[in-house]
């Protein structure tokens, strides 16, 4: 079930606030769980047992890594468990028939397997069971004692299929005691809104400008095309994403849950360090918490931090999906790093404000190329077409047209990616209280209508 | 140490193991390229005198965009009076499935409003539509042919 459909917004959301807000408190918890099983079990008939498996085995090890605490040695050996079947799934599942393709390419020969689908989330539960799991062994947290609060924690569902990536550390006062005023509760519908309207009215239609030159041969369409092209991803990406987020954190403060940022304005960033502290912030945190830094960070020798950095960016691109373009495109991002931290940053600091932008800006959308096409050889191709290596010449009627059609759209988009457009709504309602309410309401009609009678509704983040 | 994990942490162990088998030895149908399952379907006359539809199609009449998917196959009467269409989906993954099943549902719904009131044939064959799910894939046929194409298809993803 996606948020952004009419089944979730008039059937499922109503009757899952009804039930949390009817229920006396202490089994609020349970009807959540319970709930989230069904919004899984939606699409996943199936891998609902996977997630309750993962839910009772992680349960069961946070108690037993607790119990062996004084026998380091001991408690180490479980943690080795714990961690080891918890990647064996998402491997299992994930990565094993991109091993075995690999393989087969390698050696040339035929090993045969079963293609079994993705399930849905089980990168971010996964994640999150192994933050869960660590922070026990660390000592950090305790293992919870309420099967069903722990059941809550993973299965959650407003976060439970595209994230944030909600650490237990951050979650476990909220899971014994929340509230709700009508305030919090008005701050998650305006999140939501302003989520669903992200989604479903600039990153839907800015999808399909992608897709209609994707759709061309690479090196037969114009320079124009090709940007035109790369820039509605760009933008289509980063609406879909934290529009998703923004709806998963509105949902959660319905409910007295507080998620963490998960973007802060990526695109205004002036540096590719910037923008990684504001993209996808908790899956940075999660890999910072819990790779990076126990590698040793950037306490270590030079060549020992360029490896740390190498390993974070390459698992990175990795969980992004089974695919080599993922892995190119997280060490692409190492190396940039890696070249600010040692090289770009004085000279950076010296640049106007204007080129720092534009320099991260270029190299942002040089990084969706490699995302965004799962062939490296439509990648470097589309590079190419970017960059003047094609027959369709630097400017098409295609390009003009799509650039024509398309210029109000890109501009409103350049206006919401920035804190301007959010700036202007909150200095109108200082004025206009009730221009909040009516801001709102515009927004939430036009998506719903836009849901009803359009049925374009692809998700990116959903197959990570 | 509670002494009842050791044997719950094995249980389970043994437990994911025995899902994973199952999962394997029943979940999905073999890994078919589209193309052979295009050409098991054109056997039938029935659906290669249909017109073949591009990705400019699939998403003008389902919203769908063909990047997201293993494989489509579609195929669409040229005549404006005629429903006949066809269309196979290889999804990524099984989450598709809501997507690509409310696209179809949509579609079916658009075509009964456009024939609704004089196209009673049409109306019929709409309402009598096939939509099946086999593992990753979805098939979708309007045709008084149908049933024979789903057969067609069934037998073409299990070879």
């Amino acid at each position: 079930m996606v948020f952004s459909s009419i089944f979730f917004l008039f059937l499922f959301l109503p009757l899952v606030l009804l039930a949390n807000f009817l229920a006396p408190k202490f089994i609020r918890n349970a009807i959540l769980w319970i709930f989230s099983l069904v919004f899984y079990a939606w699409g996943e008939p199936v891998y609902v047992i996977l997630m309750l498996f993962s839910t009772v085995f992680n349960y069961v090890m946070g108690l037993d890594i607790e119990s062996r605490q004084l026998d380091r040695k001991a408690a180490r050996n479980s943690l080795i468990l714990a961690v080891a079947v918890n990647l064996f799934i998402l491997g299992f599942f994930k990565y094993s028939g991109f091993l075995i393709d690999t393989v087969n390419q390698i050696f040339s020969v035929d090993i045969p397997y079963k293609k079994l689908s993705l399930p849905i989330g089980i990168s971010f539960y996964t994640f999150q069971t192994l933050s869960y799991i660590l922070d026990i062994y660390w000592k950090k947290i305790r293992a919870q004692k309420n099967f069903i609060n722990f059941g809550l924690y993973v299965a959650m569902f407003p976060q439970l299929i595209a994230g944030p990536i909600v650490r237990y550390i951050d979650i476990e006062p909220q899971l014994t005691e929340r509230r709700v005023t009508l305030a919090s509760f008005g701050l998650g519908t305006e999140y939501f809104i302003k989520g669903l309207a992200k989604k479903v009215l600039l990153a839907n239609s800015l999808g399909m400008v992608y897709t209609s030159v994707q759709e061309m041969q690479v090196g037969t369409f114009s320079v124009l095309t090709a940007w035109v092209g790369i820039l509605a991803y760009t933008f289509q990406i980063y609406f879909d994403f934290s529009g998703y987020s923004d709806m998963a954190i509105g949902l959660g403060k319905m409910f007295g849950f507080q998620f963490m940022k998960n973007f802060d304005y990526p695109y205004i960033s002036t540096s590719v360090t910037e923008f990684w502290r504001r993209w996808h912030i908790s899956l940075g945190s999660w890999f910072r918490e819990y790779v990076y830094i126990p590698l040793g960070g950037n306490r270590v020798s030079v060549p020992k931090h360029i490896r740390n950095i190498l390993i974070v960016w390459a698992l990175t691109g990795l969980w992004h999906g089974a695919s080599w373009n993922f892995v190119l495109w997280g060490l692409y991002y190492g190396l940039l790093l890696l070249v600010e931290k040692y090289f770009l940053t004085p000279l950076l600091q010296r640049c106007p404000s204007w080129v720092k932008h534009l320099y991260t800006m270029l190299f942002v959308i040089i990084g969706w190329v490699l995302f965004s096409n799962t062939s490296i050889t439509d990648a470097f191709g589309y590079l190419g077409n970017l960059f003047g290596v094609t027959n369709g010449g630097i400017i098409d009627p295609t390009g003009l047209y799509l650039l024509k059609t398309n210029l109000i759209l890109m501009v409103l988009a350049v206006l919401v990616c920035t804190p301007w457009a959010y700036n202007q709504f909150k200095r109108l309602i200082q004025k206009f209280p009730a221009g909040a309410i009516v801001i709102n309401l515009i927004l939430w009609l036009v998506s719903v209508a836009y849901l009803v009678y359009e049925t374009y509704n692809p998700f990116l983040y959903f197959r990570f | 140490m509670m002494k009842w994990i050791p044997w719950v942490k094995y249980g389970l162990l043994a437990l994911l193991a025995l899902f994973l088998v199952a999962l394997c030895w029943t979940d999905n149908y073999p890994d078919k390229p589209i193309s052979e399952i295009e050409e098991a379907l054109l056997k039938e006359q029935s659906v290669a005198s249909l017109h073949k539809g591009n990705a400019n199609d699939l998403r003008r009449y389902y919203g769908l965009d063909e990047t997201m998917f293993d494989g489509v196959i579609l195929y669409l009467s040229e005549a404006t009076m005629e429903v006949d269409e066809l269309l196979v989906v290889k999804m990524k993954s099984t989450d598709q499935t809501e997507t690509v099943e409310s696209a179809v549902e949509k579609r079916v719904e658009q075509q009964k409003e456009s024939f609704e009131g004089y196209g009673a044939e049409q109306t019929a064959l709409l309402s009598n539509h096939v939509l099946e799910i086999k593992g990753q894939y979805v098939f979708f046929g309007v045709s008084k042919n149908a049933q024979l194409w789903e057969s067609e298809f069934i037998q073409a993803i299990k070879k």
